[in-house]
């Protein structure tokens, strides 16, 4: 055993004097850090910000790319984001709203390096906030689901109540009711981000209902695969997961973050990046839909690029009214649209939604 | 012939020593393995466990953040360990402590601008009355229904997380609508001792080890929940009453778990939220395992898992693994702990063959 | 005879110890062809931990082994069963739930892949038939008699075709009829050429199925005899090493005080059946009250309504003129009621706590060993101590646990910790069930001294011999209620069988 120890001691001399002549000098390059609330995995939302990752190694002036993986939110992620920073990175992406108040603590603590944070709304002078306006893919998307339901009713995995899944379903909604009047969409709360098993039991369950479209705000590929097995269509979400359900997929809407993170590690490098709160439309190339299933028909295919087109040049906005909630109130007048503050605190479901958001407030 | 056979023999019984050494090597194995999944990522094991080591207790962030993680887990494996103490499988510390949080969230909304020095000690209060509440669920269960507790707790566990979540996203959440309260008030929050993020839990949660230790040791209520631990027909024998002993220690180790969920969220999160919890009701069970249920043993392990929970969300960012390292780690190690029981019942020799 | 045959078994200078204290010293043993050798000796002796060594569940620090000739070296426990060496443990290694069949075949070797119930029912059928075993083989295992459980490890033993046989304290367990018929198998086994090693510490029983008998005291070979070579008196001095006189000194009995009084009790069994049945005695102070009676009578769940720890359905305690019927175990122990339980090893302590724990049991709660809030251990310890001295408890340290007391020590704990609990009332429930001479000897004198300084008595006992010789006044119990009590005397154990069976007190007045 006493030889043992001592063997592995010597190694571990060893292996600190080797590792400390590795520590090369910095150059110019730009090290880039992600923080990510799951793991990578195949499919999802982690894993669309980890394609966007991929993409920034291969610019010149990306020295290196790092991540830490299934942190949780809140206190916790102070280290790891800490840590980061203290190994040298010039930016550091996190990528969950749980992320807002640790990434704000520390950029107060390192002022010299840029802290982007995604989905929530806080900024400071080294700290900028960005997301995207998916609320115009699931609108897209809500067109190709209401034209192949037959029956007009779709089902939504949801994940957890907040104003940026409401919104979501509120706008996929509208989309398939611009086709389909009638359509409703019904859905079932996971209260997970990424629960598998629970994903595709509150799939199984809309499709035992009668929903003959299966659509998802939560990260898995459950609810894909519950589609594939019953036979009815599907949406996937955050990125293709047509390979987890080759007949039956239709499309998904889907974030093409290299398109953002490209261009802001652009910017740092030129030392043009300025803090900002983004919050990036269909026309910049981030949100779009994936490939179509060949059973969509071209009208439908026609259609989406139109609406699309007037969304880009602001003819159209997925909000128009007039829009009536889940009770039957006008909220937004005709010739008005929902303005963005609006949006990002959403807490009421549009007409057409089956089931209810817990109650907030007093 | 072969120059060595080796034999296997029963054990009478170990002592404190070969146990002790049991542990030991059973660590050693989970390591070993440990090295191997790493070296087959491409890395060499040896500089990965010396970056451990470098980044938690070679630094003095490190060194904090490390204390900071063991604080929760103290309480945890001491929750765990008193229940075992009394032969009860507290499988809910994790429940336990959301629900001990939730209590003294509840108690922040109302009622969140007394003092700070007759806050603190109120909040903690609810704390360990949210935990016992939720630990008398399967209490009743098994006392009353005869229902398994392993059972019970482990599924308790989820309705916790939906309880305080139903409240997060919803009547209690803030102005800015996420899912989390609003920040908890300076009044509300413990004391810093002034080492990084080192709050006063760690100082509740050492003097709780203390009491810990002589209750268990020293008083009438220790006595009676040993034997009854050991044997319920002879505790009852001895004119104990089983059944308020086996409650008492249910209230007692979810209280204490309930106390790991105040000090998280006022003295680390400063708020409500899903996440307050990283597992650490789940790996206290481990902490109380390696130590035996000892409670001054349970201080050491609970600081040994959080250099190695630490230390491999570092080799993420200093060697590229992932961040499955840190649960393979954790089950190797348990693994081998269940595995090595083995040898506390046997003993393998290797002797000269002739 | 057996003498003739070759040797099955050889084991030369044997010795092991735990914890520095010799369990085997040199001994020697064998074994030969179609004999029962039977290893006799008091509890602890060391005969278990020779036959563990036989079986390769330890390995000897000093000594040789040969099976048929050929030395054994073991690897691993298990390996003993392979070359043909079974042995029967005193905890049966049977799988509850599971059928008699399943429980045999459970492990043989040979057809890992297919499970051929049928042919395998028949084959062991044939075992059962050779050796006149009468055991249903899809029988539940839980829902057999103790005695038929032991019949299928033997048989299972039989059809892993061992050669040699080793049954540890087999008829501890058995009623006499049951202990007739094992006589009867064993010796046809050993008719068809295999050898039996019968361990136990009946002398009786050992001098009737043995052709040969080692005896073993202290952990040393005494000598191995042939039955008919010598009288029970020499055996039992080579067993104990001093002659027992098995009379005890009685003083006369004190006044007429009523310690216990017990009216019209009610109380269930585990089941829910009515165990006592309207059951009124007394019990006087400085006596003894024997309750002779066939097991199962009720007796059990009697000493169990009497010290709290049952709960009384109908009817009245009282303890020196105070209702006690609704005590908990707690206060009659305040009270001034002690019990000695039937099964010592669960109840009467707590086997994995420590041996100075199990003495303090009944003193921890005191104000005297408190210092203020805390207890305190280094006076319950010296208390704990003083109890080892005086009823001089062999044991290997109070801090280890109790579970690794021998039999006979640990019914001194148990009986220490209660004599010196001093209490009023001593209930006591097969008090020397299962223990050897010497420890049976220090049981009784125990008990008698009780009486002798002024306690009241409940002896609850199966050996006649053990109420004839302590008893004031015997009581025998039959379907929850006393047939009869009586002076002891008055009748004799002939009549006393008869009441045992249900007949009423005239009825054998009559004969």
């Amino acid at each position: 055993m006493k030889k043992f120890l001592w063997i592995i001691i010597a190694l571990l001399v060893v292996a600190m004097i080797v590792g400390c002549g590795q520590q090369g000098a910095k150059g110019k390059k730009l090290n880039i850090a992600f923080v990510y609330v799951g793991p990578i995995g195949d499919a999802g939302w982690t894993y669309a910000h980890n394609d966007g990752r991929l993409a920034m190694e291969e610019l010149d002036f990306v020295e290196k790319t790092v991540y830490v993986e299934s942190v949780p939110e809140g206190a916790e992620a102070v280290r790891p984001i800490t840590q980061l920073a203290e190994a040298g990175n010039d930016i550091i992406f996190t990528t969950s709203f749980g992320f807002m108040d640790p990434t704000l603590e520390v950029a107060e603590k390192y002022p010299d390096k840029v802290f982007m944070h995604c989905s929530g709304y806080k900024t400071s002078e080294n700290m900028g906030a960005y997301f995207g306006r998916m609320y115009q893919a699931k609108y897209l998307a809500g067109i190709v689901a209401g034209s192949m339901s037959k029956v007009g009713k779709i089902g939504y995995v949801a994940p957890h109540p907040i104003p940026e899944v409401i919104r979501l379903i509120s706008a996929f909604t509208l989309g398939a009711q611009s086709v389909n009047p009638d359509a409703v969409v019904h859905i079932v709360w996971t209260n997970s981000w990424f629960d598998p098993a629970k994903e595709m039991d509150a799939a199984n369950s809309m499709i035992e209902l009668g929903c003959d479209v299966i659509t998802q705000g939560a990260d898995s590929a459950g609810p894909q695969q519950a589609a594939e097995k019953h036979g009815v269509w599907s949406l996937g979400y955050d990125s293709d997961m047509a390979k987890f359900a080759p007949k039956v997929h239709l499309t998904a809407p889907i974030w093409h973050w290299s398109v953002f993170y490209n261009k802001i590690a652009e910017q740092v490098y030129k030392g043009t990046w300025e803090s900002a709160d983004d919050w990036w439309g269909i026309e910049t190339g981030l949100i779009g839909l994936s490939p179509y299933n060949d059973a969509v028909p071209q009208d439908v295919r026609d259609l989406v690029e139109t609406t699309k087109q007037e969304i880009i040049d602001k003819e159209f906005h997925c909000f128009n009214g007039p829009i009536y909630d889940q009770e039957g109130t006008l909220k937004v007048n005709e010739d008005e649209h929902l303005t963005d503050e609006q949006m990002l605190s959403m807490d009421w479901f549009v007409k057409g939604v089956i089931g209810s958001i817990p109650k907030s407030g007093e | 012939m072969f120059k060595y056979k080796i034999q296997i023999e029963q054990r009478e019984r170990v002592s404190n020593r070969q146990e002790a050494l049991i542990t030991f090597y059973a660590i050693v194995a989970a390591l070993t393995l440990t090295g191997i999944f790493i070296a087959l990522n491409g890395v060499n094991p040896f500089i990965a466990f010396w970056q451990i080591v470098r980044t938690t207790i070679g630094s003095s962030y490190g060194l904090s953040e490390t204390i900071v993680k063991s604080i929760p887990l103290i309480f945890t494996g001491l929750a765990v360990a008193v229940a075992l103490n009394s032969k009860l499988w507290n499988i809910g510390a994790e429940g336990q402590l959301y629900f001990g949080a939730l209590f003294a969230t509840w108690f922040i909304l109302k009622c969140p601008a007394l003092p700070r020095t007759i806050q603190i000690p109120v909040l903690l209060l609810f704390g360990f009355l949210g935990g016992a509440f939720w630990a008398m669920i399967p209490a009743v269960l098994k006392l009353k229904f005869k229902m398994n507790e392993v059972i019970s707790t482990l599924l308790l566990n989820y309705v916790a997380i939906n309880i305080v979540d139903y409240f997060v996203f919803g009547s209690w959440k803030g102005k800015d609508n996420f899912p989390y309260t609003e920040q908890f008030s300076m009044n509300n929050r413990l004391w810093q001792l002034g080492f990084g993020r080192v709050h006063a839990g760690l100082i509740i949660a050492l003097l709780l080890v203390v009491v810990i230790y002589f209750l268990m040791k020293y008083t009438k209520w220790g006595y009676k929940v040993k034997i009854t631990g050991s044997s319920l027909k002879a505790a009852k024998y001895a004119g104990i009453n089983i059944n308020k002993t086996m409650f008492t220690v249910f209230l007692l180790s979810g209280g204490i778990a309930g106390l790991a969920g105040v000090t998280e969220i006022t003295g680390m999160q400063f708020k409500l939220h899903h996440a307050i919890s990283s597992q650490y009701g789940y790996t206290g069970i481990i902490v109380a395992w390696l130590a035996r249920s000892n409670p001054i043993i349970i201080v050491g392990f609970a600081f040994f898992i959080s250099v190695l929970l630490i230390g491999a969300e570092m080799l993420q960012i200093t060697m590229g693994l992932p961040a499955a390292v840190g649960t393979i780690m954790q089950s190797l190690i348990l693994f081998s702990i269940l595995g090595s029981e083995l040898f506390k019942n046997y003993k393998i020799k290797i002797r000269k063959g002739e | 005879m057996a003498q003739d045959h070759p040797n099955l078994i050889q084991m030369k200078g044997i010795t092991k110890s735990f914890y520095g204290t010799k369990a085997n010293d040199n001994i020697d043993f064998d074994l030969k062809q179609g004999e029962i050798h039977a290893l006799l000796g008091e509890n602890g002796t060391g005969k278990t931990t020779l036959m563990n060594i036989l079986t390769g569940v330890y390995f000897p620090e000093l000594g040789k082994m040969h099976f048929k000739g050929k030395e054994i070296s073991y690897k691993f426990p298990g390996e003993a069963l392979k070359i043909g060496i079974g042995m029967v443990h005193q905890r049966f290694s049977l799988i509850g739930n599971l059928t008699v069949l399943e429980n045999i075949i459970l492990g043989l070797s040979s057809n890992k892949f297919h499970l051929n119930l049928t042919e395998r029912k028949k084959l062991i059928t044939e075992y059962a038939e050779k050796y006149n075993f009468s055991v249903d083989l899809d029988a539940i295992v839980d829902k057999l008699p103790i005695g038929v459980k032991q019949k299928v490890e033997i048989l299972k033993m039989l059809v892993r075709e061992v050669d040699v046989l080793i049954v540890d304290e087999p008829t501890t367990v058995l009623t006499k009829q049951e202990t007739d018929n094992l006589i009867d198998i064993l010796k046809k086994i050993a008719s068809t050429g295999k050898g039996v090693i019968f361990i136990s510490h009946k002398m009786k029983v050992v001098r009737r199925v043995a052709d040969r008998i080692t005896v073993l005291r202290k952990g040393k070979n005494v000598g191995t005899v042939q039955p008919e070579e010598v009288s029970s008196h020499e055996l039992a001095k080579m067993m104990v090493g001093r002659i027992i006189e098995s009379s005890f000194e009685k003083t006369s009995r004190d006044s007429q005080k009523k310690t216990l009084q017990v009216e019209n009790l009610h109380v269930h069994s585990d089941k829910g059946l009515l165990a006592v049945d309207s059951l009124s005695f007394e019990v006087f102070k400085g006596e003894i009250l024997g309750i002779a009676g066939v097991s199962g009578n009720g007796q059990t769940e009697l000493a169990e309504a009497l010290t709290g720890n049952r709960k009384v359905r109908d009817g009245k305690i009282w303890f020196k003129d105070r209702v006690i019927t609704n005590h908990s175990a707690m206060e009659r122990i305040d009270d001034g009621i002690s019990y000695i339980p039937a099964d010592r090893v669960n109840v009467g302590v707590a086997g994995q706590r420590s041996i100075w724990e199990n003495l303090g049991l009944k003193i921890y709660r005191k104000a005297e060993y408190r210092k203020g809030f805390l207890l305190n251990n280094k006076k319950i310890k010296s208390y704990a101590e003083k109890i080892i001295k005086k009823y001089d408890i062999l044991q290997p340290g109070i801090n280890f646990p109790s579970l690794l007391l021998s039999g006979g020590n640990l019914q001194k704990l148990i009986i220490g910790r209660e004599i010196e609990a001093e209490s009023e009332l001593y209930v006591s429930v097969y008090p020397t069930r299962g223990l050897d001479v010497g420890a049976t000897d220090f049981v009784r004198n125990s008990i008698m001294g009780l009486r002798n300084s002024g306690k009241a008595i409940i002896l609850i006992s199966g050996d006649l011999d053990e109420i004839f010789s302590l008893s004031d006044r015997i009581a025998v119990m039959f379907e929850g209620d006393f047939v009869s009590v009586f002076e002891n005397g008055k009748y004799d154990v002939a009549q006393i069988g008869l009441m045992m069976s249900g007949n009423p007190e005239e009825e054998i007045l009559k004969n």
